[in-house]
């Protein structure tokens, strides 16, 4: 009796221990779900508006959305949007369905576990073409460190600006890789 | 596990047991012409992106010349071989574009519309090809598809084998039933067309002059040499393709170990030719992946590491002439039967020059030994070297591509 | 020089050379002859001195032998034109030479005829590689079939390829004619009910291949909107554009913003057309807009003038990546200041081919490593708005090379139910190579063609087949043979487009296919249709020419002078103009040399394919006017575009499309010789050799074609360094009698020439690397630095082997035009060697001079040798 008990809080607690660390899930099922979600892709104000007409054209509802951590809480039905997702599978689906609707230039992750007031903002001066593609090509480079939870980059303004996680990486490290992939960085 | 080293072990043990036996057996297959007359192959291997000139080429011209460092990992073979300086292909330039016409000698490579010519190996194909179960074999170790040695008449790149793997399962596991039904139907097909046509010719030769006749008898001979070569493709589809002890190589998909590709790649290539699968070969190895350090701007340090790589080149090109040696067919070596040319589209990688092209041919039955050297300014044809290479296959060309006759001072043995 | 004396030996030879000999092989020449050659010859060729290897002392030569026999023509033609006794000597009564030529010519023909008739007739030849590709290509309604290529190279014999000596088969060329066999029936039969989706697309040059983006990017071209940059793509400056891709992702050239360029092809950059990859083969209409503007910092600006774009057909190999891959020349197109220009073609494309484009007209520039990039460049540019594919276009379905197969049996679907199992006819899986947006229609199903009565309709459609295949009649014993091999492959299994298909693969590599078929004396009308339509069109004779024949009309010379006529006037009849002047005046080989970049920084790929198309078009203006033969040494007119214009230094001429242009009073061109093709042939890219191009000009536009030189003499080296004129080299020529007899005639046409470089621009002096003065620029392009100097100055004078003298260019095209006979008799001589397949003997002469004497009749012009030619008997006898 006394074994069955400890298999039982050992099985609860090996229960508990990945729901802790699951995606915020919804609780009904037949209701649409609402998940929160880090946004890729967002480097520039004016992309909201593409982001917007991107999820209009998934049937996909925003019902927050914070550019400047580059968040939001999306909502929509599982059944017609992502047939046949399981829970767990509903961030890395949409993150597929994003993807292939915008070329890639649009991206979906779980939201980041850094606490907001330990992240810092940094702004790294650049030169390079007023050209929405080249922002996109160096917003991507630095949006893919480990550690960069947002980015923002505009040649116009000559500046990419980035949200990091100073326990996990350096303003150095974005410089570095920016000029070895070939951004010219102002002196 | 170093599985190349114990391999080449273990084939050499297991590939001369059964070599002998195989090969004597072979030779009298193979439309009873060989008997007396050596059976000549040829292998031909360009490595992409250039040889050091300054550690391949040797000083003295003639038979004792002092080995180069890179000839020094050859020494064994030394005379065995002849080093070739002062040798270009004429007209072809453009640097990395070069590496499409080392056997075809196609000037201009880098031009817009640029169409390659017949390589080498498929004029040679064309006429010897049908003694073997393949008429040539166009291989390639590299990082793409795409690059290749060999191309048709048209100009059309013929695609290479690149993993090891499928070569020796091409080479040594029986075809489907299906597959030899479909095969064989073909190729009788072809052979009732030919004696056909064969007869429109007769037919058509009764009422003709003399001097016609003479031409209707050159297209009656054709079809019929035409007849007996796919006479012979009938055969090869009933025969079994040869058994080898050893078993199918691992393909190593790291493209930085190309050094370990090559030998494995050397390893079926030895298998093929002892076992007469095919007399003709191409090997285009791509070194792609140390493409910048090719760039040296003679630094010390770049230049040093670009020596360690090529110097373990050499010493799978050696590794595959020992055991070209090793192996006898007849009395000989297979080495004495199989020409080797080994050699690079562009004189100076880091100039992207294609004069002055560091070249050598090590075996096939020629009068070896000796460092050719020819003018630095004016260089000789390569594609000279490549007419002396047919004529050693037994095939009379006039000329091959841009050649103006054959290999001055390399004789025949 | 002192009167030789006699030996014993040469007495004794003037004794027996009295007595006529009737027995031996050798026929004694008569008295008169004996006299001549002793007056006049014997000096210096008799058996002792032997000049020129010569010995005229034999009293009875024999004919018989060829060699003597030539060598006896040879004499003949010298002492007929005054070269022999040398110009030195004391000159023969003009009574007496003309009674012993009459009497040598009477005896050399009554020889030619009795002891080598055999050799005046051509021997069985096959098609020539490019008639076989015509003929199928005009067969089976199929104009874009590339079959050439895979076919061994043909030979060449008395300067032409249609000629039995220079068309060996080996077992070679039958395997690659059972492969092309193959490959033409798969292109033809058709495999669906309907025609392939006509697909209309507009593509550009910033395409999803990226083959134009990455130098987008990096500045060596520009998106521009409006005739301005385009707002959402700056030109590259301090920066260039990063990562292509993300680009791409973004859509930035998919716009159909207008792409601007500014780098000519080179072997980093292949300007492919990529998002149209051909799937089906066919006809395609092909439409773009260009036009050009000078570049300023950011600025665009009008142009200096019309440019040149160029497109072409790529063929694309391996996996379809990367660039390079073989391609031909559609054709030029003007890109006029600022104001789009709307071009419109038709072209077939075969299975994965695309369209290829070149700034042609641009030098190249580039910017990719210029600091600033496109910001700091001020240049010109050539833009593209879009390029327009639509196709494949069939005006009928199944298309008429189908129907020439299978006249009108039903397409259905391939149902494999029955009592006997009868095999599916085999499908090929063509692959789409490269990132082409076009897409294959959907699969429909496997159909074939039905045929209720399978041996009635294979005999029928044999039946019209096959004398249209071989060009003429064919014996039903013969059909019989396809019919019964039909049968026995229903028999084994194949259903009936199989067991067709044998029959037609085994046609197309029969004799009766391959070879031309002349009966011994006069050609029947089937023979005699073919010799023309082969002379004319390089091909079979159509449905018109055909029934002609069937119905015996081609002996009338008014319908055939017609039919010349209406042949010379359809579109085909450029292929006689290609073919025969590709091999005529060498025009084949004019990529055989690369002209040295430092001398002759100006030649491009544009001015090489204009300098063909000039030649072509100038012989096709000879034979649309019916010219006179003095417009083939002279003319008052050129065919010339854009760029040789400059090249020649004519002025006010901006399109690409070679036209007519009347020459400037100074200008020394006019005429084949002082055309670049020609002048490029017979040069070696670097130096110009007065030999070479006299020889050209003896042996093609005089038919007096020079002895090869003597064993052992090595070439000149000419001398790049500027020291030496290759004139002043040749000295020898003129100081060394031996060398002298040849090279008097030789040199003065080079010597001639010498005016003109290789790549045929005029010159006054020489382009040296070493030593000189300062260049002129002239027209070269302001973006090609000039690295050559002024050497020595050409001395374009000569005097002719007969004394008169030139001072130039100019001077001699009037001397040789002052002949116009000799030069329309080389000309039908030419005609007769390449349409009727074999070289022309001493026996042929009499009717050479009476095609020329007609056409001197009706007015001397190069048509009319050729309405003059086909008349004659030596066109319509084997």
């Amino acid at each position: 009796m006394k074994k069955n008990m400890v298999q039982c809080t050992f099985f609860l607690v090996a229960l508990a221990v990945p729901l802790a660390h699951a995606n915020p899930v919804p609780i009904v099922v037949n209701e649409p779900a609402k998940l929160k979600v880090r946004i890729l892709g967002l480097f520039a104000m004016e992309r909201i508006g593409d982001f917007r007409l991107l999820l209009d054209k998934l049937k996909i509802k925003i019902l927050e959305l914070d550019f400047h951590q580059a968040e939001g809480i999306l909502e929509f039905d599982p059944a017609k949007v992502l047939s046949g997702a399981k829970l767990q599978e509903y961030t890395s689906r949409l993150d597929e369905l994003v993807r292939n609707s915008s070329q890639g230039t649009f991206g979906l992750k779980p939201p980041g576990t850094t606490p907001k007031n330990k992240l810092k903002r940094i702004e790294i001066p650049v030169l390079g073409l007023d050209c929405k593609a080249c922002c996109l090509a160096a917003y991507e480079i630095v949006a893919r460190l480990d550690g960069v939870e947002q980015a923002t980059a505009s040649f116009k303004e000559g500046r990419i600006t980035a949200l990091i996680d100073p326990g996990r990486i350096q303003l150095s490290q974005l410089e570095t890789t920016l000029k070895e992939r070939g951004v010219t960085l102002k002196k | 596990m170093r599985f190349s080293i114990n391999r080449r072990k273990f084939l050499r043990a297991s590939g001369i047991s059964l070599a002998l036996p195989l090969l004597e057996g072979m030779a009298q297959n193979s439309l009873g012409k060989d008997q007396g007359n050596p059976i000549r192959r040829m292998v031909a291997i360009q490595t992409n992106m250039g040889i050091l000139p300054q550690y391949f080429f040797p000083d003295k011209a003639g038979l004792d010349y002092v080995a180069s460092p890179y000839l020094m990992r050859l020494k064994a073979h030394k005379s065995e071989m002849t080093v070739f300086s002062g040798v270009s292909l004429p007209g072809v330039t453009g640097g990395h574009t070069a590496e499409r016409c080392f056997l075809t000698g196609t000037p201009h490579p880098e031009r817009g519309g640029f169409r390659n010519w017949v390589s080498l190996d498929q004029v040679a194909a064309e006429q010897i090809g049908n003694q073997t179960r393949f008429p040539s074999l166009v291989l390639a170790m590299s990082g793409e598809s795409g690059q290749t040695l060999s191309y048709t008449r048209s100009g059309a790149p013929i695609s290479a084998e690149r993993s090891p793997r499928k070569l020796f399962q091409n080479l040594f596991l029986q075809g489907s039933k299906e597959q030899l039904a479909t095969n064989v139907e073909a190729i009788k097909q072809g052979r009732s067309l030919l004696d056909f046509v064969g007869d429109q010719s007769k037919r058509l030769n009764r009422s003709l002059s003399k001097l016609d006749q003479a031409r209707m008898d050159q297209y009656y001979s054709s079809v019929r040499e035409l007849e007996k070569r796919l006479h012979s493709s009938e055969e090869w589809e009933y025969k079994p393709k040869p058994v080898v002890a050893a078993k199918a190589p691992e393909d190593i998909d790291d493209a930085r170990e190309f050094v370990r590709k090559t030998r494995l790649m050397f390893d079926v290539i030895k298998l093929a030719l002892e076992t007469d699968s095919t007399r003709l070969i191409t090997l285009f190895i791509d070194t792609t992946v140390i493409h910048n350090i090719t760039h040296h701007g003679n630094r010390p340090d770049v230049l040093a590491e670009l020596k360690g790589h090529e110097e373990k080149q050499f010493d799978a090109l050696n590794g595959f002439l020992t055991s070209l040696k090793g192996t006898t067919e007849a009395g000989q070596s297979l080495l004495e039967r199989t020409m080797v040319l080994y050699g690079t589209c562009m004189g100076s990688a880091n100039s992207h020059s294609n004069v002055n092209l560091p070249v050598l041919l090590a075996g096939g039955g020629f009068r070896h030994g000796k460092h050719l050297a020819f003018d630095k300014e004016n260089n000789h044809p390569l594609t000279n070297l490549h007419l002396s290479m047919l004529h050693r296959l037994g095939i009379p060309a006039k000329e091959f591509s841009t050649s103006r006759g054959t290999m001055s001072g390399l004789e025949l043995a | 020089m002192t009167f030789p004396i006699l030996s014993q030996g040469r007495w004794l030879t003037w004794v027996l050379l009295f007595v006529p000999c009737v027995v031996g092989e050798g026929r004694v020449l008569g008295g008169d002859i004996q006299s001549f050659l002793g007056k006049h010859c014997l000096a210096c060729h008799d058996s002792e001195t032997r000049k020129g290897q010569l010995d005229l002392s034999q009293g009875k030569p024999d004919f018989a032998n060829p060699e003597v026999f030539s060598r006896w023509v040879k004499v003949f033609d010298k002492i007929d034109r005054h070269e022999m006794p040398p110009p030195k000597r004391p000159r023969p009564n003009r009574d007496e030479m003309g009674e012993v030529l009459s009497d040598l010519k009477k005896q050399l023909l009554e020889a030619d005829r009795r002891i080598a008739p055999v050799g005046r007739k051509p021997i069985l030849r096959r098609l020539t590689r490019s008639e076989y590709e015509n003929t199928i290509r005009d067969l089976f309604d199929i104009p874009g079939i590339a079959l050439q290529g895979d076919l061994p190279a043909d030979g060449m014999a008395y300067g032409f390829d249609k000629n039995a000596d220079s068309l060996d088969i080996s077992h070679v060329n039958m395997a690659k004619y059972i492969q092309a066999a193959d490959q033409v029936l798969d292109m033809v039969i058709a495999t669906r009910p309907s025609p392939p989706t006509v697909q209309k697309r507009r593509i550009s040059l910033a395409n999803r291949g990226g083959f134009v983006a990455h130098v987008l990017l990096n500045g060596d071209g520009v998106l521009l909107r409006d005739k301005k940059p385009d707002p959402d793509f700056p030109p590259a400056g301090e920066q260039n554009h990063l990562d292509e891709g993300a680009h791409e992702r973004m859509g930035t050239f998919q716009t159909g913003s207008s792409v601007g360029l500014f780098r000519h092809e080179d072997e980093s950059f292949s300007p492919y057309l990529i998002e149209q990859v051909t799937i089906y083969p066919g006809n395609y209409r092909l439409s773009t807009s260009l036009w050009s503007f000078q570049w300023d910092k950011g600025k665009v600006l009008p142009s200096r003038g019309t440019e040149s774009a160029r497109l072409s057909v790529v063929q694309l190999t391996g996996d379809g990546r990367g660039g390079q891959h073989p391609s031909r020349v559609l054709g030029y197109y003007d890109a006029p200041s600022i104001h789009s220009q709307l071009h419109h073609e038709q072209v077939w494309l075969n299975a994965n081919e695309i369209i290829g484009f070149n700034a042609a007209s641009l030098a190249p520039a580039v910017n990719y490593s210029r600091k600033g990039r496109a910001m700091a460049f001020t240049g010109p540019g050539i833009a593209c708005d879009w390029v327009e594919v639509e196709g494949p276009i069939h005006d009928q379905w199944p298309p008429k090379g189908h129907q020439t197969l299978f006249g009108d049996l039903p397409l259905k679907e391939f149902i494999s139910n029955g009592q006997r199992k009868v095999r599916p006819p085999v499908r090929l899986k063509t692959r789409q190579l490269g990132a082409g947006m076009n897409r294959p229609d959907p699969d429909v199903g496997l159909f074939t063609i039905q045929s209720d009565n399978p041996v009635e309709d294979s005999d029928r459609l044999l039946g019209e087949f096959l004398p249209k295949a071989f060009r003429r009649p064919v014996a039903p014993g013969i059909r019989k043979g396809y019919v019964e091999k039909v049968k026995e492959r229903l028999a084994a299994g194949d259903c009936f487009e199989t067991a067709m298909r044998w029959a037609y693969r085994a046609a197309l590599c029969s004799p009766d296919f391959l070879f031309h078929f002349n009966p011994d004396g006069r050609l029947d009308n089937y023979s005699l249709a073919c010799r023309i339509s082969y002379l004319l069109w390089n091909s079979v004779p159509d449905q018109i020419l055909g029934d002609l024949a069937l119905n015996g009309k081609l002996g009338d010379p008014k319908i055939l002078h017609n039919q010349v006529e209406r042949m010379l006037k359809d579109v085909k009849s450029q292929r006689f103009v290609e073919d025969f002047l590709g091999q005529w005046l060498k025009l084949r080989q004019i990529a055989a040399t690369d002209p040295d970049k430092k001398l002759y920084p100006e030649f491009s790929s544009f001015l090489q394919d204009s300098m063909v198309a000039e030649t072509r078009g100038y012989f096709r203006e000879l034979l649309e006017r019916n010219l006179g033969a003095e417009f083939l040494v002279r003319s008052d007119f050129v065919m010339i575009n854009n760029v040789l214009a400059k090249h020649y230094g004519i002025p006010g001429v901006t399109s690409s499309k070679i036209h007519r242009v009347n020459l400037p009073m100074d200008c020394p061109r006019g005429g084949f010789l002082t055309q670049a093709a020609i002048l490029k042939v017979t040069s070696n890219g670097t130096t110009t050799s007065p030999v070479p191009r006299g020889a050209m000009v003896l042996e093609r536009f005089l038919g007096q074609p020079p002895e090869p030189p003597p064993p052992n003499i090595t070439a000149i080296e000419p001398d790049v360094q500027g020291s030496q004129t290759i004139r002043q080299q040749l000295k020898k020529h003129r100081s060394d009698p031996a060398c002298a007899t040849c090279h008097d005639k030789i040199d003065p046409p080079g010597f001639a020439l010498e005016s003109f470089d290789v790549i045929g621009g005029f010159r006054n002096r020489y382009r040296s690397i070493g030593a000189g003065d300062p260049p002129i620029r002239g027209w070269i392009d302001p973006f090609l630095s000039i690295n050559f100097k002024l050497g020595p100055g050409v001395d374009p004078s000569g005097i002719l082997p007969d004394g008169r003298s030139f001072d130039g260019i100019k001077k001699y095209q009037e001397l040789l035009a002052a002949d116009p006979k000799m030069l329309l008799r080389n000309m039908a001589e030419q005609f007769v060697v390449y349409g009727v397949g074999r070289p022309l003997s001493f026996a042929d002469r009499p009717q050479i001079n009476s095609i020329v004497s007609k056409t001197m009749n009706k007015g001397g012009g190069i048509r009319t040798v050729v309405h003059e030619v086909i008349q004659s008997d030596l066109f319509q006898n084997k």
